[in-house]
């Protein structure tokens, strides 16, 4: 769907380009997150400027595309981090669990482990290993992009990514959003 | 998200999946003005590509036209249209408008709408230069568009429709409404396996105006899952859109969206339909029991009666191909047996009933 999406954009149509953009912008962001910039969207908005000056230069499919966007970024935060003097890092607040008195339909089905408190988790690992998880999970980046990009190998990747998701997993919040309960009907 | 090459292993982590969740509203809020900037930028490809196809010369004879005797010409629309195409694309910010074929439905004299940059904190304590690459500025401003946009960035015309409620007299450019918010419904929210989900809904403007002629998604995401799209359809002259999914097998629930703007979700409950057949031999009785919308490993229980509750007399857990099977002892007379398979994550619970014994066998 975002090759499709992609080839519009190129030729100039807004829906193509918004659908890429609703697409890739949320995980942006979250990878921005992830990555401790204080300012997430400017450097997502620095991002897509720099990405839509360039997309009727773009050649490649939608996989490459993201590896575009995602390598773009990457470097607009380095300079970012660069450029500006020390700033106190925002912790972000998680959200209250929403807990009804009787599992819904939709909860059943739905999210119970926020994408915010998600994001946060990432966050609290190391900065390299925490990259590794926001590229290969958010950004669904293949192994050998990410290793190409952050300058490891593949393997180091897959198990790097492996290992981080692992000791995650142990965290009580994503444990106990992990099995469903049965429905009572 | 993961690859192929590690997707199972963690497919139905928790951290997973709310990392890869589709985007929230607050994520996506500031749409438009990404789609300010693509506007933005096509045009001044466009104007890039004229420059380029006439030369510099003629560029600059252009601009000088329209920065001296020409600006008069340019804003009354008396240029080759070549020419004020051009002149619109580069002087648009100042008011300069499109060429003649645009005319007749959208007026040329619209807003110049400046994008705002994002939310950033304001308190910077080394006082360092900011990153911000929106801020405001004379080469972000575009004109707001009345309706969809070529690929070239000139204004498409939007067709009224017979018997419309919206005035078309008058040169004046309607202000272009923005979706505020999407309504949802459905008649019901559990379904048997197999059934599909109609799903209504009205897009309203930030005004409370209904929306027409707005493309609305109908999203479905089944347990497990990333969000996909099911359908899509424009919205009538009432805002009302009306779409269907794709017949349903587990437990799923569903969205409209509209350029951002995301209706509450809806909860639909898949019903599984259980069937069971019986075959005796040496004594035994073995039921065969086959669920449509349960997965391998869901386990049919069998009860019976004994006058005043059900007791059980037998389990099946259901192979790859959601069939199982329950033996036991046959009985003297017919007896009527209950297979229940119970809710999951992926389907409610379902029961029917299967009569075994002499008669039946």
């Amino acid at each position: 769907m975002l090759d499709l999406a992609l080839d519009r954009a190129r030729s100039g149509e807004e829906d193509g380009f918004m659908e890429i953009w609703r697409t890739l912008h949320p995980p942006l962001l979250r990878y921005l997150t992830a990555g401790r910039n204080d300012s997430p969207e400017d450097v997502a908005s620095e991002t897509w400027l720099q990405v839509v000056r360039d997309l009727s230069k773009f050649e490649g499919d939608g996989r490459d595309f993201r590896a575009f966007l995602f390598t773009v970024a990457r470097n607009r935060a380095i300079d970012a981090g660069r450029a500006r003097a020390v700033r106190p890092v925002i912790a972000l607040v998680p959200e209250a669990a929403e807990r009804g008195s009787a599992p819904s339909a939709e909860s059943l089905v739905m999210e119970e482990f926020s994408t915010r408190s998600a994001v946060e988790l990432v966050a609290s690992l190391p900065a390299d290993q925490a990259e590794l998880v926001m590229l290969r999970v958010v950004a669904g980046l293949d192994v050998a992009v990410v290793a190409e990009m952050v300058g490891k190998k593949p393997g180091t990747v897959r198990v790097g990514v492996h290992r981080a998701l692992r000791a995650l997993s142990r965290d009580p919040r994503v444990r106990a959003s992990g099995p469903q309960k049965e429905e009572v009907v | 998200v993961l690859g192929p090459d590690e997707r199972d292993p963690w497919d139905e982590n928790a951290l997973v999946r709310a990392l890869g969740a589709p985007g929230t509203p607050e994520e996506l809020e500031h749409e438009d003005e990404f789609l300010a900037m693509f506007r933005a930028q096509q045009q001044s490809r466009t104007a890039r590509r004229f420059a380029g196809r006439f030369g510099v010369g003629a560029t600059t004879a252009i601009a000088s036209i329209a920065l001296t005797a020409g600006v008069a010409a340019a804003y009354g629309r008396v240029l080759p249209d070549p020419v004020q195409n051009f002149a619109h694309g580069v002087l648009g910010t100042v008011g300069v408008p499109a060429p003649e074929q645009h005319r007749t439905a959208v007026s040329h004299h619209t807003p110049v709408r400046v994008i705002r940059p994002t939310p950033v904190a304001t308190s910077s304590p080394g006082g360092g230069p900011s990153k911000l690459p929106l801020q405001p500025s004379p080469t972000l401003q575009v004109p707001t568009k009345v309706g969809t946009t070529g690929p070239t960035g000139a204004p498409i015309p939007i067709p009224t429709p017979t018997g419309g409620t919206t005035p078309t007299s008058g040169p004046a450019t309607p202000v272009p409404r923005v979706p505020g918010s999407l309504s949802a419904s459905t008649a019901t929210k559990r379904v048997q396996v197999g059934s599909s989900v109609i799903v209504t809904g009205t897009l309203f403007a930030t005004d409370g105006h209904p929306l027409r002629q707005r493309v609305v998604r109908l999203l479905v995401r089944s347990a497990g899952q990333p969000w996909a799209l099911a359908a899509a359809a424009r919205t009538d002259v009432n805002g009302n859109v009306t779409l269907s999914t794709a017949a349903l097998t587990t437990n799923s629930v569903l969205r409209l969206t509209s350029a951002g703007v995301h209706s509450p979700t809806l909860g639909v409950v898949v019903v599984p339909v259980i069937e069971g057949s019986s075959v005796v031999a040496s004594g035994l009785t073995t039921v065969t029991v086959t669920v449509r919308g349960c997965q391998a490993g869901d386990a049919v229980t069998a009860y019976r009666h004994n006058g005043t509750q059900l007791v059980q007399i037998g389990t099946a857990v259901l192979d790859a191909t959601c069939t199982g099977q329950i033996t036991v002892p046959t009985p003297k007379h017919v007896l009527r047996i209950v297979l229940r398979t119970a809710a999951t994550k992926r389907h409610a619970k379902a029961q029917t009933t299967v009569t075994i014994g002499s008669v039946a066998s």
